[in-house]
């Protein structure tokens, strides 16, 4: 029975152990840095479009995958890609197709280790209305897909322009 | 009652039934014969036991014994024994000698299903990490449009808005 015990004992601190080759947990720090990429993408029907994902939106193919089984477009046009390292509580503005902007201010590192950030999409200049804006948390490496406005405010047929918010990880 | 009596006392019950010892006899029947006490107890006691026999005699003769032994066995038959009664006796007797040796197999066994499952178990990749890393929507303000925040699988958050021309845009 001891030896049993023993046995057991010893296989539950082997499952703690970290495999060989891959770092041993530290204490994780709370970064001085938030690094966010934003991908602006086309999402649309139009016949000329070349169908499927866009080689460049790999990084975030499984959320495009599984937001495609529900809005079914047809392609996914990378237009622009930027990533920003913000402070905290420091925001950041990025401009999008249409005139339109977005603002990110990550907020804080909750407990459980998710960043807050406070997002907001602005309207065509000059009027800067705000169309939306929202508050939420997010693992690093996470992604949020913000959309459904139009890729070209005057064109009904560009296509719905998705905003992929990509927490990166630090390195 | 002297201290006499009180020796005498418990052995007048052995004296009754024919079952005291000889070694004792002698002296309790010396007793009984001087103490003015004794023999009463003795005849009270007997007369108890004469009672007694009496009451259960006439009890067994209101008994009927007729077909006694048919219904025993009919309810031999209909009781089910209990689960460690109808473990064969080899095995019980197996069980109680080794109790130790079993207890400590069952503990190997134990410990050897779950480093099966240690070692089966399917590994965090980094690039499940990734699909594993949702974002929550504390809160959420569409303003003049319609919305909905949608939780697909794959861990994918979509804060979607309707496009309203007539909103402002």
């Amino acid at each position: 029975m001891k030896l049993a015990l023993l046995l057991l004992g010893a296989l539950l601190a082997q499952a703690d152990v970290p495999s060989q080759g891959a770092p041993a947990a530290q204490p994780e720090a709370i970064p001085q840095h938030v690094r966010i990429t934003v991908r602006c993408i086309a999402a649309s029907n139009d016949p000329s479009a070349p169908a499927g994902l866009d080689p460049k939106l790999g990084p975030i193919a499984t959320h495009l995958e599984s937001f495609g089984e529900q809005f079914r477009f047809r392609s996914y046009k990378l237009l622009q890609v930027e990533t920003v390292e913000l402070d905290w509580k420091a925001g950041a503005q990025i401009e999008l197709p249409g005139s339109r902007s977005l603002q990110l201010t990550p907020r804080q590192l909750e407990p459980d280790g998710k960043i807050k950030v406070h997002l907001e999409l602005l309207g065509e200049h000059p009027a800067h209305s705000r169309k939306l804006h929202t508050d939420y948390a997010i693992q690093r490496g996470g992604t949020i897909l913000v959309g459904g406005l139009r890729v070209d405010p005057d064109n009904e047929k560009s296509g719905k322009l998705l905003i992929a918010v990509t927490q990166e990880m630090e390195k | 009652m002297t201290n006499r009596c009180a020796e005498v006392v418990p052995l007048l019950g052995a004296l009754t039934d024919g079952a005291i010892a000889e070694s004792d006899r002698t002296w309790v029947q010396a007793h009984l014969s001087t103490c003015a006490v004794c023999p009463d107890r003795l005849s009270l006691l007997r007369a108890q036991g004469d009672a007694l026999r009496e009451l259960m005699t006439a009890r067994g003769a209101s008994i009927s014994f007729d077909g006694f032994a048919d219904k025993v066995l009919a309810r031999s038959r209909a009781a089910k024994p209990r689960r460690f009664e109808a473990t064969p006796i080899w095995a019980r007797e197996m069980l109680g000698a080794h109790r130790g040796a079993f207890a400590g197999a069952a503990g190997l066994a134990l410990a050897a299903c779950m480093a099966l499952a240690v070692v089966f178990s399917p590994q965090q990749q980094a690039g499940e990490e990734l699909a594993d890393n949702g974002g929550q929507v504390e809160e959420v303000d569409f303003g003049t449009h319609d919305g909905a925040v949608l939780q697909l699988p794959h861990e994918t958050t979509v804060i979607w808005m309707s496009d309203d021309r007539g909103a402002v845009n």
